[in-house]
């Protein structure tokens, strides 16, 4: 073990993810006198607890077609300035270089450099960059990295990076992510596109670009003997040039405030104002258009060709045997459905990648018995298909993948599938990834939006959704005064999205167990004498846990006043939403509806004094709702609480009245009857 | 509804559990064999080889095939394959599928370690992984550590440990958790030790087990003598490791003399001794920043002082080195000091068997007549001579040109962990509840809010609001300060109004005086604990409360007053009553320890007890008229 420990890790603000490394930045300034300008900052006034801002970051992109080696050649320059405020931000001055790693050639840095500035008694000292603060490291077989530690960095630094990626790959295009978790008061990218370019654009996240322009000017290639442009045709004069239209497109933004992660968010890249690119097509003068993606409608049609996606359906003739076995005696088309659903879960496992493209073809994965997400949805749109079900596949993007963006059609928008069933205009979507979610429940990971169906007609959007996640509590409990406890029966009843992820906690054998612990390290004073499990098994049922229990401490009686909570352990204990303002939508993914009823036993000799009164409150729209309601029914007292979530996405405009809501749950659920000794 | 519940009840059950006994294993180690054989001071070859049987997902951590390396260790071969129990494959890995990464750690610019590692197929359970890899030792600082068992809930068939040692050289072991000595044989060059550690069933965790490492067995082996990247050294003593690690220190006067002078002028406008080292010790604060960078014997040996001068920055090893540096030209002598960081950490606790492993940072330690100060020099914020829960309490090689001696830095003690409440609310005839409190966060305790006096409020608030359980709370204010900046003390002071807070009903007003400082962690029931209680970290609350009553209210019932003493602390509770007026005062000391299982059931009570008087209420009624 080498003595390597490093300082507190809530010191150490830096991410090495590569996702996070893409959106590090840097600068630009015209004259000294604007780092003279920066060192003289104290706070930057638009934040003023900000540890450090960037003073600028600008970055353009564009081609060079007499690349010595590869010929045409894509090169990214950026320079950025960062003002360090105080040790918070020292972790700015740590930076990567994500650089990817192809079959024969890579991408490089070219030219690195950088200063650090710092005011000593007045005046400007400056720090060159040298090579011992840089390192090249290879991290994964696709990617390598150059990491630079900037040197002499203090509280009130300025420091300035610039470097030039050379790259091979016309297809990676560097996307520009203006918005960082501190303030950038200026950034600018500008991408120089040849008319033999062509790329699908995306801007996307809450921050406007204030300034975008798009001009066109023409270029000039060639011209010099070692000009090596071997797509354009070419006399033997090596000097000959060719004129060709670039159009530049330039994005500008000013004081764009710092990005704060909120709970209940998708992905947050979802969010940052950036701006993203994919090859569509490149048509060089000499030669035919060679298409990459273009519209929806391409892509449809492209993958329907591909033979790890759309062929792969077509290559079923390893089908006929399995048919009969599958289908049984099935006769009706929902009799159809559900048997190749369960063969499916019988046969295959799910070995837990999502994926769009099957891994080899379906004749195997069938044989194996294990596949990725797309191995077992297109068998079992195969299978749907072979049956005479008519069934497309759905294209989505999983949350963790980012929203899709039907303006910018992109194959890698999707990274997901499942099948799609036509009934009567009306569409089922399955999937069969999951041994323990009955037909007809999309996982939670795909339930991001829409989905792309695949036919023949190039394809349409429609909608991913899923029954709501609808779980039932019902108890009845008694008081045992001289115990000083509560005993009863405490009945849980999961359907549908709740069923599924109720079955993935506590399916196995000592599922039981695990139900017990859990509930007695989360619950002061319960004591659990029995769990059942009651429809485990049957998928398609819903499962519930049904427990004898006792609990002490959840009433207080003092002289001839007995108080408790009717809700007992099931009242919320916290508003979800602690923030006092949002920025970013609240995403739930999937409706729910949580159903609470108790019948309580009033104890001999009491008499209810007083309970809580009811409420039913219902936010615009009905997208929720919340009834409460404590009677007195003879000897008992019967609690109904019920919330209902009916809208799956929440705007940050509607963040107040949803916290509000909550809120005023959690009160209503921590009120109390009062029992009085008659 | 009536009917509805009968129904439910009658319900024919399906499955039906007791719940007596042990869980099952997560993974069974089936079979486990390290061969290591040394070669010379510098070089050995280990082979090992692993099949195990993953029960469940809790288990899939435990099949992970990897092997790490850096440019002392060269993996030789590396197979690995995954089957069901039946023996069928599920996944044939070929070398290509050996995927290899830097493991860098955050906080890391760069270092030379990486993994290898086989990506296993996602399957159902049980499945089987078999792997075995061989690795070449190009330097040899400390031996493998065998552990059989990698954590709790996991079962051992069969394992084997099997060590050849060259006789020109020695082998030494330290033995945890079990007694088990080695059947030894000696040819003509080599000695050869063999442990076998067959049936160990798998222990399971509790609440406050101590760490796996502790109740787990393990073998951790050593050599006397060793050499790291060209540098022979001896671990016989921890004399003689503190010797090498001295000789690697770069020469100690190679200040620019320009800041020698510096140096000694900031020293000259202090009185004391103590005052110039914390005057130096925050020039050195500012000029630097942490920066790791790890290569080869880079591990071991600092980077010289001038350039960390020159860099402004450096890892703990150069910073210490370079505020080592500083001292010396202040003629205050200073020692590089060698420890274990972090919460847990248990630096060098092995004392009988000098070691390099039980350690991963270097602090400095300079003796001051009054009393030793001790300089955590990677952080840009704490206070002079404050170690806290990083490298706090425990033991540390002290290196000179006399060698190593171990120390142990300064204590924590329950005053350390103070969290101490003042405060006076009014409660409203609405229940609602309005008022400020001011919190003080002591030594250890501060650590948990350090740096907050500088967030944004915005930041402060949502921070604050994301551990607060009362429903509208209506934060009215929020502000943290620096108290005491030697002994740290952070002053957080909320004003605040909760509406609804005490319940209305009648005649009557519920409510729970304990506003803020609730305790919730419980222990679970259990009659047949297996292993002793730990308490690592100490705890200690005091709160005093005044609170104003709505007129004409009086208390009708009130708390009783609590005041439980035992081994493992105290906890009291007093509520009194004054007219319209209520002082509430809490107090609770949890002391770090380790207590026999049999214990378990009285601190299960202390704790229930706690969490009862935590959350009792009061009831006030109306003065009838």
């Amino acid at each position: 073990m080498k003595f390597i420990h490093t300082k507190k890790p809530t010191l150490v603000p830096f991410s090495i993810l590569f996702i996070a490394l893409i959106s590090l930045s840097f600068i630009y300034l015209k004259k000294d006198d604007s780092i003279e300008e920066a060192l003289l900052m104290e706070r930057y006034e638009n934040d003023t607890t900000a540890s450090a801002v960037i003073i600028s970051d600008v970055g353009r992109s564009f081609f060079n077609f007499d690349h010595p080696a590869y010929g045409l050649e894509l090169v990214f320059e950026r320079k950025i300035i960062v003002k360090i405020f105080d040790s918070d931000g020292y972790g700015w001055a740590d930076f990567y270089i994500p650089l990817y790693i192809g079959e024969k050639n890579e991408e490089d840095v070219v030219d690195l450099k950088g200063f650090t500035y710092n005011l000593l008694d007045g005046k400007v000292e400056k720090t060159k960059l040298s090579k011992e603060s840089i390192f090249e490291e290879k991290t994964t077989d696709d990617y390598k990295q150059v990491k630079v530690t900037m040197p002499d960095v203090r509280e009130g630094s300025v420091f300035e990076i610039s470097y030039v990626v050379s790259s091979p790959f016309v297809f990676n295009l560097q996307s520009w992510t203006f918005q960082k978790s501190i303030p950038v008061i200026y950034s600018e990218y500008q991408a120089e596109i040849p008319e033999y370019l062509e790329y699908n654009k995306n801007v996307r996240g809450y921050f406007p670009i204030a300034d975008h322009q798009i001009k066109e000017r023409m270029s000039t290639i060639g011209g010099k003997p070692s000009s090596n442009a071997q797509h354009f045709t070419r006399t033997n004069q090596s000097s000959a040039t060719i004129n060709f239209v670039e159009n530049v497109e330039t994005w500008k933004t000013y004081d764009i405030p710092a990005f704060t992660d909120e709970p209940y968010m998708t992905d947050a890249d979802n969010f940052k104002t950036a701006v993203t690119f994919e090859l569509a097509y490149t048509r060089f003068p000499n030669g035919t258009i060679e298409n990459y993606t273009t519209t929806w409608e391409d892509i449809n049609r492209k993958l329907m060709e591909l033979d790890k996606f759309g062929k792969a359906l077509d290559r079923t003739g390893f089908l006929k045997s399995v048919m009969p076995v599958a289908l049984g005696s099935a006769g009706s088309e929902d009799e159809k459905i559900a048997n190749i659903y369960n063969y499916i879960h019988a046969k295959l496992k799910w070995d837990g990648k999502n994926s769009l493209f099957t891994s080899g073809n379906l004749k195997s994965v069938h044989e194996d018995g294990i596949g990725n997400s797309a191995d077992i949805n297109l068998l079992l749109i195969a299978m749907l298909r072979e049956a005479g079900i008519k069934t497309f596949p759905v294209a989505l993007s999983t949350r963790d993948h980012g929203m899709i963006f039907p303006t910018n059609p992109t194959i890698t928008s999707f990274n997901y599938l499942v099948a799609g069933v036509i009934r009567d205009d009306q569409y089922l979507l399955i999937d069969a990834t999951e041994p323990n979610a009955p037909l007809g429940i999309i996982p939670y990971r795909c339930l991001n939006g829409v989905g792309r169906l695949l036919d023949n007609q190039g394809g349409q959007w429609i909608n991913v959704s899923s029954k709501p996640e609808k779980e039932k509590t019902i108890v009845e409990y008694s008081f045992d005064l001289e115990e000083e406890r509560i005993s009863g029966t405490h009945n849980h009843i999961y359907c549908d999205q709740a069923a599924y992820g109720f079955r993935n906690e506590y399916a196995s054998e000592e599922g039981s167990r695990t139900f017990k612990e859990n509930m007695e390290k989360v619950v002061s004073g319960l004591g659990i004498n029995s769990v059942a499990f009651e429809k485990m098994k049957e998928l398609q049922e819903d499962p519930s846990s049904l427990c004898e229990l006792n609990l002490e401490d959840h009433f207080t009686s003092t002289g001839d006043v007995i108080y408790f909570n009717p809700l007992f352990f099931d009242a919320m204990k916290s508003n979800p939403f602690k923030l006092e303002k949002r920025d970013y939508p609240v995403d739930y993914g999937v409706p729910s509806d949580d159903f609470y009823y108790a019948k309580i036993n009033l104890p001999e000799d009491y008499a209810v004094e007083s309970v809580p009164e009811e409420i039913s409150i219902i936010l615009p729209g009905r997208a929720a709702e919340y009834v409460y309601s404590a009677k007195v029914v003879g000897n008992f007292i019967s609690v109904r609480s019920q919330l209902k979530i009916n809208q799956t996405v929440f705007t940050a405009d509607h963040y107040a009245d949803l916290k509000n809501f909550y809120d005023l749950i959690v009160k209503k659920q921590s009120e109390q009857i009062v029992l009085k000794k008659v | 509804m009536m009917q509805h519940l009968g129904k439910i009840l009658l319900l024919v059950l399906t499955i039906f559990w007791s719940f007596a006994g042990a869980q099952d294993p997560v993974a069974i180690i089936n079979d486990y064999q390290v061969d290591f054989r040394v070669i010379d001071r510098t070089q050995a070859i280990e082979r090992v080889k692993k099949s195990i049987t993953i029960f469940k997902k809790d288990g899939d951590s435990f099949a992970q095939p990897y092997v790490f390396y850096d440019q002392f260790i060269r993996v030789k071969s590396f197979e690995c394959k995954q089957t069901d129990t039946a023996g069928k494959d599920l996944k044939k890995f070929r070398n290509g599928d050996v995927l290899d990464e830097s493991i860098t750690q955050a906080g890391t610019i760069y270092d030379d370690n990486r993994i290898k590692y086989f990506p296993l197929q996602k399957t159902t359970y049980p499945y089987v992984v078999t792997y075995e890899y061989e690795v070449e030792y190009n330097g040899l600082l400390h031996y493998p550590r065998f552990y059989p068992q990698p954590d709790f809930n996991v079962e051992v068939e069969h394992s084997q440990l099997t060590v050849s040692v060259p006789k020109d050289l020695d082998l030494r072991y330290k033995l945890v958790a079990t007694d088990i000595q080695p059947s030894i044989r000696e040819s003509s060059e080599v000695i050869n030790y063999s442990w076998e550690l067959n049936q160990l069933k798998a222990v399971n965790e509790e609440l406050l087990s101590p760490p796996p490492g502790e109740i787990l067995p393990s073998i951790y082996l050593g050599p006397n003598d060793f050499e790291y990247d060209g540098y022979p050294g001896s671990l016989r003593s921890w004399e003689t490791f503190g010797d090498w690690l001295y000789k690697l220190l770069p020469a100690n006067s190679s200040l620019d003399p320009r800041e020698k002078e510096k140096i000694k002028s900031i020293a000259a406008g202090c009185k004391s001794t103590i005052d110039k080292v914390s005057a130096l010790y925050e020039y050195m604060q500012k000029k630097t920043r942490y920066v790791s960078i790890q290569l080869g014997i880079g591990g071991f040996q600092p980077m010289p002082p001038d350039k960390v001068s020159e860099l402004g920055y450096g890892d703990c090893k150069a910073l210490s080195n370079y505020m080592r540096t500083i001292l010396a030209a202040a003629d205050i002598p200073a020692y590089y000091t060698v420890i274990g960081a972090g919460r847990t950490n248990t630096s060098f606790s092995f004392t009988d068997f000098p070691n390099s492993f039980q350690a991963n940072h270097v602090i400095l330690t300079v003796p001051i007549t009054e009393d030793t100060v001790f300089l955590e020099c990677t952080s840009q914020k704490n206070p002079c001579g404050y170690l806290g829960s990083f490298t706090g309490g425990r033991n540390a090689l002290l290196v000179s040109e006399d060698g190593g001696k171990m120390i142990e830095t300064t204590r924590l003690k329950i005053e350390d962990y103070l969290h101490h409440t003042v405060a006076s609310y009014v409660l409203q005839n609405d229940g609602s509840l309005e008022g400020k409190y001011e919190k003080n966060y002591h030594g250890v305790a501060h650590e948990a809010v350090q740096g907050y006096d500088q967030k944004s409020e915005t930041d402060m608030r949502n921070d604050f609001l994301a551990q607060i359980n009362h429903p509208g709370l209506d934060l009215k204010s929020i502000n943290y300060t620096i108290k005491e900046d030697k002994n740290p003390d952070i002053e957080e002071i909320i004003g605040f109004n909760i509406p609804g807070y005490a319940q209305m009903s009648g005649d009557r007003i519920f409510f729970n005086p304990n506003v803020f400082s609730r305790w919730s962690f419980q222990l679970t029931k259990n009659d047949s604990r297996k292993q002793p209680i730990d308490i690592g970290e100490p705890t200690y609350e005091v709160d005093s409360v005044i609170f104003s009553l709505p007129d004409g209210f009086l208390v009708e019932a009130n708390i009783d007053p609590v005041h439980l003493s035992n081994e493992f602390g105290e906890f009291r509770v007093a509520v009194e009553n004054d007219r319209n007026k209520l002082i509430f005062i809490r107090e609770l000391k949890l002391h770090k320890g380790r207590y026999p299982k049999e214990r378990y059931e009285e601190l299960r009570y202390f704790f229930k007890e706690i969490i009862k008087t935590d959350k009792a209420q009061l009831v006030l009624v109306q003065k009838k008229t």
